[in-house]
């Protein structure tokens, strides 16, 4: 988008502009915290600044869509300069850079209250009382500014002016500051309505203010120009593609569209996940922005709105999300996950940008992802560990390297290979992901990372739902069971018998009684995981395992008193040993119940069974161990 | 609420009773009477079965008559307490022909129950009964991994050093011992190629033992090549055993000279 002709070398066209002011009511009361914010602000003041309806909430709307039209129209000839592609990493008292194209890498002393703010080209901070600012290509020092002790809500910047907006700590004044390439303040507006991040496009700032409403204010003249009620929560103004743009859940592009619908005019929501739900495209202006990422920084969907010229929607048809140590590439139409980059590090900032995702992790190292395949196109270093990381990319392009990216399910199974308990909310969406395709090979991924020592501890009961539901890959699964595959593997988790006992039951998988019988008296098995085993037995079994079922039943029939998993595992290894024991088992299985000695539930179980035996049935799901919401199983049958 | 098979009474009787299984015969004591114990193995009360299970495992060898009936009865399943007692009396009557049964139960969920069968086994002995004991390296349980060790060099499982090895790096203690009363030759090399990998308090029992084996089994050169590798290893680990290995040494002289050597080369430093 190109906007206006209101910088400096237009004071025609701004004095037009200037002269549409929006007759309105003055509606500004300055408390004393204002007064003190203001004078905070220290420093000559080079226009005179005119507040009369500034930030009014009452004004002549018939007017305001006339001098919206026109404020549009006139800023589509002033050039929009493509902001800065850099990453920006803070922590305490140092501000480290790197371009993202490869520039050097570069460093800046300072105290710092907040991480700083990417406007354009500069890099702007606040720290130990002063508002500086900094080239972002270098790092350079451009100015500085004594600020006292006011918050820095956001800031823009067009080449020439930048444009600054403060809280005062004590959250009632705002104060906007805007100031020139030679550090001299041009305008200070001064509000107690709350003020948002502002933008500047040829010495008309775009200043958001009351979470709902972007005044445009000539900075030449110091008049308000136009004003505009927004569709969406709006406390930030930015520059993105050549467009500017206002929002905060929602990203809505400041041109004839939005001028003609208003506020009603379609806004650009993140795409909603359900891992990261419905995140907002940026975090309200008034939240502190810390030195230290927070979870709102590592857990994060990203996007690019579509450039100026094309039906509004998400560039490249691609959105990325960050979940600590995870980057995700999305297709934001449907939502389908099209690749996972586990990074070694937590992921602290990041940006979208043409042909990729550009992230910024915690040891101060930036990543350009490319956007098929999520697969590593660059690496930068800032120089340090970082607490927090601020990434812009505007006029960053790369194109596809053309290398073939490594397949999904391994992209996936190395995020699940990384043992963090923070992960698992994205690694059991990965883990759904993975069991949702129905090969013998998804079969044996699901095993091998089941088994894995490095996956997560907290996926333990979600890689059981996930075997237990299989129906294929039998071959891989019977494998597991037997006494070598621990030894052949190295491996040092147990497979979890239970889902394979029941994924082979489900499967009707007759080579796997033999197997499953010699599990059966495995002591090393939760008598939840044994009870699985019988279930499956009694769908499996055939003669050949009667001496492990008679073991079994033998072994334990008396001693199932306190365990009721252990009796109803008992129960049904006595109905399958019914099954194919023959006349030798009808008469254990009858002496038992009639022995005193046999444990109570066991008694009753067999009861049961032997007046009326039930098909065999392998657990419910509802019922499998390890599940929320889980039970004691009765010594009945299932 | 599960009703238990013992009435607390009854579980009294069966501790006392087998308290009594531990202790020595009275020289007086009149021959058991094995028809009236056999008669009250038929019952299914509980406290005659405790009763007459502990009777037995007094008898020891001299109720062998009554192993079918007690191997009935704890094949077809007895509340753990009785199983415990019937695995005892197996194991004071010493019967090869119970192993099939004992190797059942080294695989009963409960630890007690697997370590009373493989006490049994060890009485019994012979090679199916060290087959049975060899899985149980593996147990679950450290106490029966232990015991199974123990069992395996007790019953001199020659062939199991590897078995053992295996046990040993897997963190199983007493594997050092038995290999060092077990090992052969070559076989006896795994224990010395241990000392810098595992802590050396770990495996000096098996050095020990096989230090203090006759030459003919373990010959002087190779105690004194494995008493030559402990120079290597940090000394405060090794002197304290050392010296105590050499103030009870009696036996060869090369073998005496490398005890001294150790303990000079592994004593702390002095103080001038």
């Amino acid at each position: 988008m190109r906007a206006g002709a209101f910088g400096r070398s237009a004071p025609r066209a701004a004095g037009a502009l200037g002269r549409a002011l929006l007759g309105a009511a003055g509606a500004f009361g300055r408390g004393a915290a204002l007064a003190a914010a203001a004078l905070a602000l220290s420093g000559c003041i080079g226009g005179q600044t005119r507040l009369g309806s500034v930030f009014s909430r009452k004004w002549l709307e018939d007017d305001s869509g006339e001098r919206l039209e026109r404020l549009v129209g006139d800023l589509q000839y002033v050039p929009v300069e493509p902001g800065a592609d850099v990453a920006v990493g803070a922590l305490p008292g140092l501000l480290v850079g790197a371009p993202l194209d490869g520039g050097v890498a570069w460093r800046f002393e300072h105290p710092l209250d907040a991480r700083p703010f990417i406007a354009g080209r500069v890099v702007v901070g606040v720290g130990g009382g002063e508002l500086f600012c900094l080239r972002a290509s270098n790092g350079e020092r451009l100015w500085a500014r004594p600020v006292g002790g006011m918050r820095l809500l956001g800031a823009g910047d067009d080449g020439r002016t930048t444009v600054a907006a403060f809280a005062s700590r004590a959250g009632v004044g705002h104060v906007l500051l805007a100031v020139d390439r030679d550090g001299t303040v041009l305008r200070q507006l001064e509000t107690e309505e709350p003020l948002g991040r502002p933008a500047v496009i040829g010495s008309i700032a775009f200043l958001p203010w009351g979470q709902r409403f972007v005044t445009a204010y000539d900075l030449t003249h110091g008049e308000d120009v136009a004003r505009v009620a927004l569709p969406t929560d709006a406390s930030h103004a930015l520059t993105l593609g050549g467009a500017l743009y206002f929002g905060e859940r929602g990203l809505a592009r400041f041109d004839a569209a939005l001028v003609r619908a208003g506020a009603r005019a379609p806004a650009l929501f993140l795409p909603k996940h359900e891992i990261w739900g419905a995140m907002p495209w940026l975090r309200p202006a008034a939240e502190p922005r810390g030195l230290v990422a927070e979870r709102a920084d590592k857990v994060r969907v990203y996007a690019r709105p579509a450039p100026y010229g094309r039906p509004a929607g998400y560039d490249d048809d691609a959105a990325y999300a960050t979940y600590s140590r995870l980057a995700f590439g999305l297709r934001p139409s449907t939502g389908a996950l099209r690749w996972v980059y586990a990074h070694d590090e937590v992921i602290v900032g990041g940006a979208a940008f043409a042909g990729g995702f550009a992230l910024c992790d915690a040891s101060g190292r930036v990543l350009l992802l490319e956007r098929e395949g999520g697969l590593v196109a660059s690496m930068r270093r800032l120089g340090a560990a970082v607490g927090s990381c601020v990434v812009q990319a505007d006029a960053l392009r790369r194109e596809p390297s053309g290398r073939p990216p490594p397949p999904f399910a391994d992209q996936a199974a190395l995020a699940l290979l990384v043992n963090d308990p923070e992960l698992a909310p994205a690694q059991r969406f990965l883990l759904r992901e993975l069991a949702a395709s129905p090969s013998a090979e998804s079969t044996a991924l699901l095993l091998d990372l089941a088994v894995h020592p490095l996956r997560s501890d907290a996926l333990e009961g979600d890689f059981d739902a996930a075997l237990a539901a299989r129906r294929d890959g039998a071959a891989h699964l019977i494998e597991a069971l037997l006494p070598s595959f621990e030894g052949i593997r190295g491996v040092l988790r147990r497979p979890p018998f239970g889902a394979l006992a029941d994924a082979l039951a489900g499967m009707g998988a007759a080579d796997a009684a033999g197997p499953l019988a010699s599990r059966l008296n495995d002591p090393a098995l939760p008598s939840p995981v044994t009870r699985r085993i019988a279930a499956a037995l009694d769908a499996l079994a055939t003669p050949a395992e009667r001496d492990e079922l008679e073991a079994f039943f033998t072994l334990n029939r008396c001693a199932a008193d306190d365990d009721p998993p252990l009796a109803a595992a008992v129960v049904v290894a006595a109905r399958a040993l019914l099954r194919v024991g023959g006349a030798r088992a009808d008469e254990l299985v009858t002496y038992a119940l009639h022995d005193p000695l046999t444990s109570t539930p066991v008694r009753d179980g067999l009861l049961a069974l032997l007046g009326a035996a039930p098909p065999a049935a392998p657990p419910k799901a509802a019922e499998r161990p390890g599940r929320p919401g889980q039970r004691n199983e009765t010594p009945t049958l299932q | 609420m599960p009703r238990s098979p013992l009435r607390p009474n009854a579980a009294a009787a069966l501790a006392l009773a087998a308290l009594a299984a531990l202790a020595p015969p009275a020289a007086a004591e009149p021959p058991p009477d094995l028809r009236a114990i056999e008669a009250r193995l038929r019952g299914r009360d509980p406290e005659a079965l405790a009763a007459a299970l502990a009777e037995a495992a007094r008898a020891g060898a001299a109720a062998s008559p009554l192993r079918p009936p007690i191997e009935a009865l704890a094949a077809r399943g007895l509340p753990p307490p009785l199983a415990l007692a019937a695995l005892d009396a197996l194991g004071a009557i010493g019967a090869r022909e119970s192993v099939p049964l004992l190797r059942r139960y080294l695989r009963h969920r409960r630890a007690d129950l697997r370590l009373g069968a493989l006490r049994a086994l060890r009485r019994a002995g012979g090679p199916a009964a060290v087959a049975a004991l060899r899985p149980a390296l593996d147990d679950p349980d450290a106490r029966v991994r232990g015991e199974a060790a123990s069992a395996l060099a007790d019953l001199g499982a020659t062939d199991a050093t590897d078995d053992l090895y295996r046990a040993l790096d897997r963190g199983v203690p007493e594997a050092a011992p038995a290999l060092g009363r077990l090992c052969h030759a070559s076989a006896c090399d795994g224990l010395g190629g241990r000392l810098f990998a595992q802590p050396f308090s770990l495996l000096a029992p098996g050095c020990e033992a096989l230090l203090f084996r006759p030459a003919a089994e373990v010959p002087d050169a190779q105690k004194v090549a494995l008493l030559r590798r402990l120079h290597d290893l940090p000394p405060a680990d090794v002197h304290r055993f050392v010296a105590g290995w050499r103030a009870r040494w009696t036996g060869s002289p090369a073998v005496a000279e490398a005890l001294a050597r150790a303990a000079e080369v592994t004593a702390p430093a002095r103080r001038d």
